[in-house]
């Protein structure tokens, strides 16, 4: 242990306590001078090294005139953000990745005095124009958001900021507020051809589940959950060490469709292209058969059923949301 | 109109603005090339066509040789100003956007400061207070955008607010910071040119020359309350020791006149010059010693005569005290220095006349007795247009043909004279008398009183002054140039004493009076400012040398904090919630936080209220009163409701005053007997 690792580690300590603190603030507002107000500081400063080199009073009264401007200019700055107080944070239903979209934020003015000029940012994916807020109003503001990637995003906090009245500083505070919405995949604009359907069975309209093993058209695996007949379960599977799986047959009148990708997923890992190619078209086919109203299931893990049958909006947003997050990371947003 | 237009007509006046009082800084051929590039940009924006880059390159190059050809130079104060100003009329072709807005704000702020150096006038403080509304007005409008923002009448109200808190910040800052002085860390100007007229050598015609400018010069106020007579009122500016007959020059003396004065003050005074740049500084006779108050550069030009170079166009300004000479001695190197004489074919008959004179008893008083005798009997007249003298010996021609001349020509051959009968002597170029200001009680000192005398070497007593002028023209010296010159075909018959009496009781003069008295007090109030003046004013600061300015600078922070606190108070009244319900509950939800419950932001009052008694189980009651009256009183009463419903309101009067008494009585650190008991 050398002589300077003690410093060392107490100056890590240091910003490590600091960032930590950072990043759970709250309502706590900051100040920095924007570009612009750097170099206006610095042409004061120089102002200022004149009047004190020339001794000249018209330009000490230059100088104390925009050095007041300045300093009165900050703390308007600064307190511009006070009192002001996110009350709501919604996000749109579907949300697709690599597309933009607009959350609507809820501010709430609970000071005297009007707050101009105040805008929302969302980590570096979203932000709104700069709006005013009576004092006592409640007023919506559209943040618009763009290039999230698919999957879960988890909101940590939204920043609040503005650089009124001159535009010299730059003061923003955080808001914590937890909001966790999925990404789908990006929607292709081309139509694709929905694969080839099953056949049906004696009743239609409904899919049943023969439970005479092979009599009936095999229509594939299923994981086993709760409630299901310990019949149906695939015990070779599951001595072949691939789990409890369920088979499931198909006797009905309509068509029914297995979405399925292209190829083999197992081996793709996240950030590969073809993973995101077979997704977003996994995904485009989830729309177009829930726009047509058929009856649909999903399968990413060759012959395994990550759905049952189903169709309508609900179980569109199910199956997209599958696809979200199938080998996806979690994004979080500060 | 776009926006982009917006911007720039917005920057287009704010330019105009800025330059205008400076316009005359700058020569003519200047002055046309930044018209030529505005005239230009305002064809760009109307026909929406832009201008080629080549062409404008073009005319940076232009305008910056044309600059380097005025000025000789670039690293200078002017020249520098010149480029800034060229740059912002270049840049105006490219205001698009916020940021060149800013940029364009930021080259006219620099090229302001740089004007700013090249004047010294009181007011141009309203200028730039007018200057800076303006600027921060448009940073005010476009900080969000190029499209801008809407003046509401909120906004005026902030923008006049900022300015109403800054002013006696400005204004405090101004009296308190202390007048320190670093050097010269910057460009010196480079304004040569000697504005009085004087040069350093006169002939006949200079001083008739200068005389025809009524502007004032310089003003001068006594200041221990002791004033001269109008007959001390001899300003010396330069001393001139080298002759060829009528032309004086000014050589370097070898040595400084050696004089001891006695240490009782005689008159303190301060001089203001008004128009002045490099300039002698016009110090009163048998001035002992003098304090600058402007930052230059002083030289010594012999003869208890100096010379002053500001660092920048400043007024320059200066205190001096005089005493009596109690000794003085002339050295053999500054004797002959003083005894130099032009070449006899110069001089012929001059020579003649001054050897040929006969003294019963040599000494100064008689040599000028005979001088002015010689003056009165052969009738020589005082005049501004004496007419052409010869080249060939000037001084006969003037003291044998033409007999009339000015103070130059008196003067120099009184001097001529003196040392022809081996008296040293010195001719002196100057001010003589003034204007007095009976309001103010100063004098103006004005082209018109531009004078020349003599200073001959008594033994005894010195240099002593001698004003031949007053041997041919008494009431010159007697009632001062504008007496003399400019009223005297006024008086029509009537004595000039009567006259002048009578023409100090017009309205007008008063009038004229005090206006001059306000300008000239303000502005060396305000031009003069400096740590003197700082020490006077705050002399119960005590005096205790270095450590004085700190002093003083903590004075300065101490009441600009006590100014800015005025700004804290306003904001902690503004985040008082307009509505009491709610500023008692966020009372409460602080109350909560201290006593280490912690709350999250998005928490609503019922989810805080469970936490609150499961923490708290000791306050429960008054808790769930609480946060109950709390709801009814948010949930049930929206702003709508209560416009419409006196109940409604009424109502809700009831409930906020119980919600307020119940959080003032809400002690989280003490334990509620009532729960212990339940």
């Amino acid at each position: 242990m050398t002589v300077l690792s003690p410093v060392k580690l107490l100056r890590e300590g240091f910003w490590k306590r600091l960032g930590e603190k950072l990043l759970r603030s709250h309502d706590k507002i900051f100040i920095i001078p924007t570009r612009y107000g750097f170099y206006f500081i610095s042409i004061v400063f120089v102002l200022f090294l004149i009047s004190l080199s020339y001794g000249h009073s018209l330009a000490y009264t230059t100088t104390f005139i925009f050095v007041s401007l300045v300093m009165t200019s900050a703390h308007f700055t600064n307190f511009n953000l006070a009192g002001v107080e996110v009350m709501a944070l919604h996000v749109p239903d579907e949300v697709y990745a690599d597309e933009s979209f607009e959350c609507r934020v809820t501010l709430r003015n609970t000071s005297r005095k009007t707050r101009f000029d105040i805008e929302v940012t969302l980590g570096e994916v979203g932000e709104s124009r700069p709006e005013s807020i009576e004092s006592g109003e409640t007023k919506t503001i559209i943040l618009k958001v763009k290039g999230l990637r698919r999957g879960q995003v988890s909101i940590k906090r939204l920043r609040l900021a503005t650089t009124f009245p001159f535009g010299l500083f730059y003061a923003w505070k955080f808001w914590l507020h937890k909001k966790d919405f999925v990404v789908y995949p990006t929607q292709l604009n081309e139509r694709l051809t929905l694969p080839a359907p099953l056949t049906s069975g004696l009743n239609k309209g409904r899919m049943t589940q023969k439970k005479d093993l092979g009599a009936d058209e095999f229509l594939g695996h299923q994981v086993f959950e709760d409630g299901m007949p310990f019949k149906g379960i695939d015990w070779k599977a599951y001595a072949r060490g691939k789990g409890l799986l369920y088979k499931t047959f198909v006797e009905e009148a309509e068509a029914h469709y297995i979405l399925k990708p292209e190829r083999e997923l197992a081996h793709l890992s996240l950030g590969d292209q073809r993973l995101e190619e077979e997704l977003i078209k996994l995904a485009s086919l989830v729309d177009q058969a829930s726009g047509q109203g058929v009856t649909y299931a999903l399968s990413l893990e060759g012959m395994i059923r990550n759905t049952s049958f189903g169709r309508g909006r609900d179980f569109k947003k199910d199956c997209l949301k599958k696809l979200a997050l199938f080998k996806s990371d979690r994004q979080v947003l500060v | 109109m776009s926006h982009s237009s917006r911007l720039y007509y917005s920057c287009l006046i704010f330019f105009i603005l800025s330059y205008i009082p400076f316009f005359n800084q700058v020569n003519l051929l200047i002055n046309g090339l930044f018209a030529l590039n505005i005239l230009l940009s305002l064809w760009q924006e109307g026909r929406k066509e832009r201008v080629p880059q080549f062409i404008r390159v073009g005319l940076m190059a232009m305008g910056m040789a044309v600059i380097f050809n005025e000025y000789q130079t670039l690293w200078a104060l002017e020249p520098g100003v010149a480029t800034l100003t060229l740059m912002a009329t270049l840049k105006i072709f490219e205001i698009n956007s916020k940021r060149d807005f800013f940029l364009f704000a930021l080259i006219v702020e620099l090229a302001l400061v740089g004007h700013v150096l090249t004047v010294d006038q009181l007011y141009m403080v309203l200028f730039v207070f007018v200057i800076s509304v303006t600027l921060f007005g448009l940073l005010f409008t476009h900080h969000v955008g190029e499209e801008g923002i809407k003046w509401t009448k909120e906004r005026r109200l902030v923008f006049t607010q900022i300015f109403l808190f800054s002013l006696p910040l400005a204004f405090a800052l101004f009296f308190l910071f202390p007048r320190l002085t670093l050097g010269n860390l910057f460009f010196n100007t480079i304004k040569k040119q000697n504005l009085t007229g004087f040069s350093e050598e006169i002939r006949p015609g200079t001083i008739s020359e200068v005389i025809q400018n009524k502007i004032p010069y310089f003003r001068a106020k006594f200041l221990n309350g002791k004033t001269p007579s109008y007959f001390e009122l001899y300003w010396r500016g330069a001393v001139l020791s080298q002759t060829e007959g009528l032309i004086w020059k000014r050589v370097k003396p070898p040595g400084k006149d050696e004089e001891e004065f006695s240490k009782a003050i005689k008159y303190s005074y301060e001089l203001t010059y008004d128009q002045f740049m490099n300039s002698p500084l016009f110090l009163l006779e048998d001035t002992k010693s003098f304090q600058r108050q402007s930052k230059g550069h002083l030289l010594s030009r012999g003869g208890r005569t100096y010379k002053f170079f500001p660092y920048s166009n400043q007024k320059i300004t200066f205190t001096g005290q005089t005493a009596k000479i109690k000794k003085s001695k002339l050295s053999p190197q500054l004797r002959k220095h003083y005894l130099q004489l032009p070449p006899l074919e110069r001089r012929p008959k001059f020579t003649k006349w001054v050897s040929d004179l006969k003294f019963q008893k040599k000494s100064l008083r008689r040599f000028s007795k005979t001088f002015s005798k010689a003056i009165k009997d052969e009738g020589f007249a005082y005049t501004l247009a004496p007419g052409l003298l010869g080249d060939q010996s000037p001084i006969d021609e003037f003291f044998f043909r033409a007999k009339q001349g000015f103070c130059e020509h008196y003067a120099g051959a009184f001097a001529l004279y003196l040392r022809l009968l081996g008296v040293p002597s010195r001719v002196v170029v100057g001010f003589h008398g003034g204007d007095y200001n009976p309001l103010g009680q100063y004098y103006v000192v004005r082209g018109m009183d531009a004078h020349a005398w003599v200073e001959a070497w008594d033994e005894k007593r010195g240099w002593t002054r001698f004003d031949p002028t007053s041997y041919v023209a008494p009431d010159r010296i007697r009632y001062g140039s504008a007496a003399y010159f400019v009223d005297q075909e006024e008086t029509q018959g009537v004595s000039l004493d009567v006259y002048l009496e009578g023409r100090s009781n017009e309205f007008w003069q008063g009038l004229l009076f005090a206006v001059d008295m306000l300008y000239y007090e303000a502005n060396r109030k305000f031009v003069g400012f400096d740590l003197d003046r700082q020490k006077r004013i705050f002399s119960f600061l005590g005096d205790e040398g270095k450590r004085w300015p700190w002093k003083l600078l903590f004075l300065c922070f101490g009441v600009a904090s006590l100014l800015i606190l005025p700004l804290f108070w306003r904001i902690k009244r503004s985040l008082n919630h307009p509505n009491s319900l709610w500023r008692n509950y966020r009372r409460l939800l602080k109350k909560l936080k201290k006593s280490g419950f912690e709350i999250d932001p998005w928490q609503g009052p019922l989810t805080i209220k469970r936490g609150a008694v499961e923490k708290f189980p000791h306050h429960a009651e008054s808790l769930n009163k609480a946060f109950e009256l709390f709801m009814k009183g948010y949930y049930g009463h929206d702003e709508e409701r209560l416009k419409d419903s006196k109940e409604l309101r009424e109502e809700y009067s009831t409930i906020t005053n119980e919600f307020r008494s119940v959080v003032r009585a809400i002690n989280l650190r003490k334990v509620d007997q009532k729960s212990i008991h339940q």
